[in-house]
């Protein structure tokens, strides 16, 4: 898919010779709007489900509020992670934590102002039969304090960083999907358009040319309202 | 998974128990069914549905269950016993003849559990390096322990009886098993001596969280579709932005399921309404 993006790009920018990005640019752009895109696979899950809540989403073939939670699943992943010190390690590849489980039972999440007041409360407090964990910087601590043994982590990864990857032929970069380091987006075939759209817009301001840039804004803003129906 | 027959009958701990949901699996079923992105209840913690589950546990075990708890304990020769670790409420005291027939005990209007404070010869209250007053033995405790059980059970001295002059029986006082009080506070119960050496069974309600640990809490079915509507209703309740009209749908809700619960448990049975009025024509002679 990486290919393709690239050549619809350049497509656009090269059309009256309006200028060119170069591998590393295009690199740095598909990583930035591939995050940008994934980010707001949360915000518009939410709006979805308050639109499914007001009946305004269909359920069956136009249930787009699966086809997000789909995209969303696609990236979860589930991790162990030994109890030391009363506290157990966050995955470096973690973009969100889902749900924290010892012993098959699920850990909830203690706010810090909460705290002192759940760990003393004398009927609901934290106990092996409904554990919990405090955040703190790259550890989550269990609570209570004596749990000890694993912890199952299932949590929402990181993406990988796309890559195009190259072969130089003559001075041409040409695409080399062999290549070690090679990285495909992450995202699905359906957001396409919305990749090409959002490296358009950034490369519009790197070679100065407010038209591309508006242009691919105006798309974006479009196909939003379309959604918005 | 259900039990085999074999399963059942030859491990006692099995015995009875289709009668009870654990209290966990309720608490789990309501976050699974209850708690959700499309459901009324969209967002909640579960340390809330624990805490709501619990306390509901308690107002059943108050006001509905009436799940009597007893305790059969030999009486120490200094009159008290401890209440039991689940103590909340009293129901009967008793203590067990040779039959093992039960001999209910009356509240002793007439004395009471007191601190005794150490007093030197002008009457003042003698206070420890703390600030303290001391304590000694009261002179209630004291005097009730000297009684011989022969002059209660027998009840011969007539002085008493009639003092005052006062004659008849003063029906509300009268009973040969014996009397006790209660000190709520320091937890324990003071028998009086016709008691003594006796084996005495402490009926008592319990709040059904402290005498099982936290995995086998249980609630009797028939009080499971209340328990449930009993959370979901003081959640919402408390919940910011919930419409009114939600709320008050809930606590009908509620409000019917505990009134269901309350006849379904009220174990009252044809047969013995029946058998009750068989004898609705004897002669009173």
């Amino acid at each position: 898919m990486i290919n393709h993006v690239r050549n619809t790009v350049l497509t656009v920018l090269n059309k009256e010779n309006r200028g060119f990005i170069t591998p590393a640019q295009f690199n740095s752009y598909a990583k930035h709007a591939q995050q940008v895109l994934f980010n707001q696979y949360f915000s518009e899950y939410s709006r979805l489900v308050t639109m499914k809540n007001s009946r305004r989403l269909s359920r069956d073939q136009g249930n787009k509020l699966s086809i997000v939670r789909a995209n969303i699943d696609k990236f979860t992943k589930t991790a162990t992670s030994a109890i030391a010190s009363y506290r157990i390690t966050k995955p470096t590849d973690m973009y969100t934590p889902i749900s924290l489980v010892y012993n098959d039972k699920k850990m909830e999440y203690i706010s810090k102002q909460n705290q002192t007041y759940i760990e003393a409360s004398n009927i609901a407090g934290p106990s092996a039969l409904y554990p919990g964990y405090c955040d703190e910087d790259d550890f989550w601590y269990v609570k209570p304090n004596t749990l000890t043994g694993n912890v199952k982590v299932n949590y929402i990864r990181d993406l990988v960083d796309p890559k195009w990857t190259y072969i130089l032929v003559g001075e041409n970069p040409v695409f080399n999907p062999s290549a070690a380091d090679y990285q495909d987006f992450e995202l699905g075939a359906d957001d396409e358009t919305k990749l090409i759209i959002e490296i358009l817009k950034l490369t519009g301001v790197t070679i100065r040319e407010a038209e591309v840039a508006q242009a691919a804004a105006q798309i974006d803003a479009v196909e939003t309202q379309k959604e918005n129906v | 998974m259900a039990l085999t027959d074999q399963q059942y009958y030859t491990n006692s701990t099995n015995w009875g128990e289709n009668q009870f949901v654990l209290l966990k699996d309720i608490i789990n079923n309501f976050m699974a069914f209850y708690v959700g992105d499309e459901k009324i209840i969209n967002d909640v913690s579960r340390y809330d549905v624990v805490y709501q589950a619990k306390r509901g546990l308690q107002e059943l075990h108050y006001d509905a269950l009436k799940d009597v708890r007893a305790l059969e304990l030999d009486l120490p020769d200094d009159l008290q016993l401890e209440l039991p670790k689940d103590f909340v409420r009293l129901v009967r005291l008793s203590w067990v003849d040779d039959r093992g027939r039960l001999h209910p005990l009356m509240m002793d209007s007439e004395t009471t559990i007191a601190k005794a404070y150490l007093q030197d010869d002008e009457y003042n209250i003698i206070f420890d390096s703390d600030g303290a007053a001391t304590e000694g033995t009261s002179i209630i405790d004291t005097k009730l322990a000297e009684v011989s059980t022969v002059d209660n059970d027998q009840f011969t001295n007539l002085d008493y009886e009639f003092f005052g002059g006062r004659f008849g029986m003063a029906t509300e006082k009268t009973n040969v098993n014996g009397k006790y009080n209660i000190d709520k506070n320091l937890g324990y119960i003071r028998f009086s001596s016709e008691v003594k050496s006796k084996t005495v069974v402490i009926e008592y309600i319990t709040d059904g969280l402290a005498y099982l640990p936290e995995d086998e809490l249980k609630v009797n079915k028939l009080a499971e579709d209340f328990l449930i509507k009993y959370i979901a209703y003081q959640i919402v309740q408390y919940k910011v932005g919930v419409q009114e009209y939600i709320v008050r749908r809930m606590k009908n809700e509620q409000f019917a399921a505990m009134k269901n619960m309350k006849i379904r448990m009220m174990d009252i049975h044809p047969f013995d309404i029946v058998h009750s009025f068989k004898g609705r024509n004897k002669w009173i002679k």
